[in-house]
């Protein structure tokens, strides 16, 4: 019996053509090549750095804070230092990959960080009675002034381009620049009864999400190169 | 019958070619790497290394040799624009991946219910004009089944399936183009086998006969126990580490 070859459900090979025009359509569409991009990136998260530092200042400084026992603010300001570092590194891509992390992972940072921020500030309520009362308008605008600064740097040492979902990493983006911020805000602010956080502390954080999905959407989806 | 379904599997695999995906991806890498740094001729390399993959893989998802071709040529152009932004040492075969499924999906939704047209990219080639007529009509029937029963799975296992058991990319690469966990690149992967043998399971009761692909027919062709006529589980296009195999069904 004469052996079968086996009938295969073979693809074609890329015609030679389309090589001959991608290659030249590359060529009619310079792009940079790469560069050193750790010292820039330095260089941006210093002066996310400064930029909210003078906004604090500008607003009063910590001083503001002085009718929260020391000890409340120190837990209250570091649990929320800790999630805005778990949260940069979380919703950053990893060292060796193009690609941002996956889907539920940066879900769970956009959504995640307001919610626990908080959850934190009202667990630390209990430590102690707030010296006053006000309904968080100012802390909502200093979120709101602090926040483009650290989105800034994130942005940049994200891949700023996403494939796969880039409203969802845009959105983690944007919870992780407003967990910087809410640090800044904490140490400034002393309050953290429900109606105050809610309004001034966990509403931006949303807000900020949802502007930083917006943004990915915008700046991080595929465009199509002409 | 389970050997029936994997050698049915198999017969679609076997369209992987013959590319040494680890040569494949060091060489993609290294290239993208020069490219990023300025080497303008790294990018023809880039180019021979990746595009016959994601032309396949547009291919599978869009039967139409120009939308592929679109496909491929917009995937190359957006590597080339953000070459300045390229990791060193990331790897771009995932990434090419995940822009090409990108540009799929946005291409399929600027469609909307408009199907593209299939231009027979996909028709079975034969390997030897000494085929008789008979056989070659059978075994393009069942390719053509194989076809149509991946293309009415559930879009997220399909996907799964398709870079894991058809473009022979590792689970965690998978994971990486598809943007969900390895975990759940498995659980898909299975699933989509589980759905394609009650498809084949289905039709056999209609009375059509299942591809004849079990071992000694594969013997018979010469096929590589690899490839998917063995009882190892390698040979059936499962990884040794597939849990399913291992008796943990999701």
């Amino acid at each position: 019996m004469m052996p079968r070859d086996p009938i295969q459900l073979r693809a074609p090979a890329p015609p030679e053509a389309l090589k001959l025009r991608v290659l030249a359509a590359a060529r009619g569409h310079p792009a940079p090549e790469r560069t050193d991009r750790f010292l820039p990136g330095l260089g941006l998260t210093a002066l996310a750095a400064v930029a909210m530092v003078a906004v604090l200042a500008l607003a009063g400084g910590p001083s503001h804070a002085a009718g929260r026992p020391a000890v409340s603010g120190a837990w209250i300001v570091g649990g929320t230092l800790a999630l805005a570092v778990a949260a940069t590194w979380l919703s950053l891509p990893h060292r060796r990959s193009m690609l941002s992390p996956a889907r539920g992972q940066l879900l769970a940072v956009a959504i995640g960080v307001p919610v626990l921020v908080g959850a934190w500030l009202l667990l630390g309520h209990a430590t102690y009675d707030d010296p006053f009362v006000r309904t968080g308008y100012r802390c909502f605008a200093l979120t709101a002034a602090t926040a483009p600064w650290p989105f800034m740097a994130l942005a940049y040492f994200s891949r700023r381009l996403d494939p796969r979902h880039p409203a969802i990493a845009g959105a983690a983006l944007g919870a992780t620049a407003g967990a910087w911020a809410a640090v800044m805000v904490e140490l400034w602010c002393p309050l953290a009864v429900l109606d105050h956080v809610v309004f001034g502390h966990v509403l931006p954080l949303a807000l900020l999400a949802l502007a930083g999905s917006v943004y990915g959407a915008l700046k991080f989806g595929l465009r199509r190169v002409r | 019958m389970q050997e029936a379904v994997l050698g049915q599997v198999a017969l679609i695999a076997k369209a992987r070619g013959s590319i040494d995906q680890t040569a494949s991806q060091t060489l993609a890498d290294r290239a993208m790497d020069r490219y990023a740094d300025g080497d303008g001729a790294a990018f023809s390399t880039l180019y021979d290394e990746l595009a016959p993959r994601l032309y396949r893989y547009a291919l599978l998802r869009t039967h139409s040799r120009s939308a592929s071709e679109d496909v491929v040529q917009q995937t190359f152009l957006q590597i080339h624009s953000a070459r300045d932004r390229f990791v060193r040492g990331a790897a771009v075969l995932t990434w090419a991946y995940a822009i090409a499924r990108r540009l799929l999906i946005d291409a399929s939704r600027r469609q909307g219910h408009e199907q593209l047209r299939d231009d027979g990219a996909f028709d079975v080639e034969e390997r030897s004009t000494g085929l008789a007529a008979d056989d070659a009509m059978a075994q393009k029937e069942q390719e053509l089944e194989a076809r149509r029963d991946l293309e009415h799975l559930p879009a997220a296992l399909r996907e799964s399936f398709q870079l894991v058991k058809l473009e022979g990319l590792s689970v965690a690469q998978a994971a990486e183009v598809l943007g969900i966990t390895p975990g759940m690149v498995k659980i898909r992967t299975h699933r989509a086998r589980v759905a394609l043998k009650r498809a084949l399971s289905r039709r056999s009761h209609d009375g059509r006969p299942p591809p004849p692909a079990g071992p000694a027919v594969a013997r018979e062709r010469g096929m590589p126990r690899s490839e998917g006529s063995g009882s190892d589980p390698d040979s059936r296009g499962l990884r040794k580490d597939d849990p399913v195999e291992k008796g943990a069904t999701p």
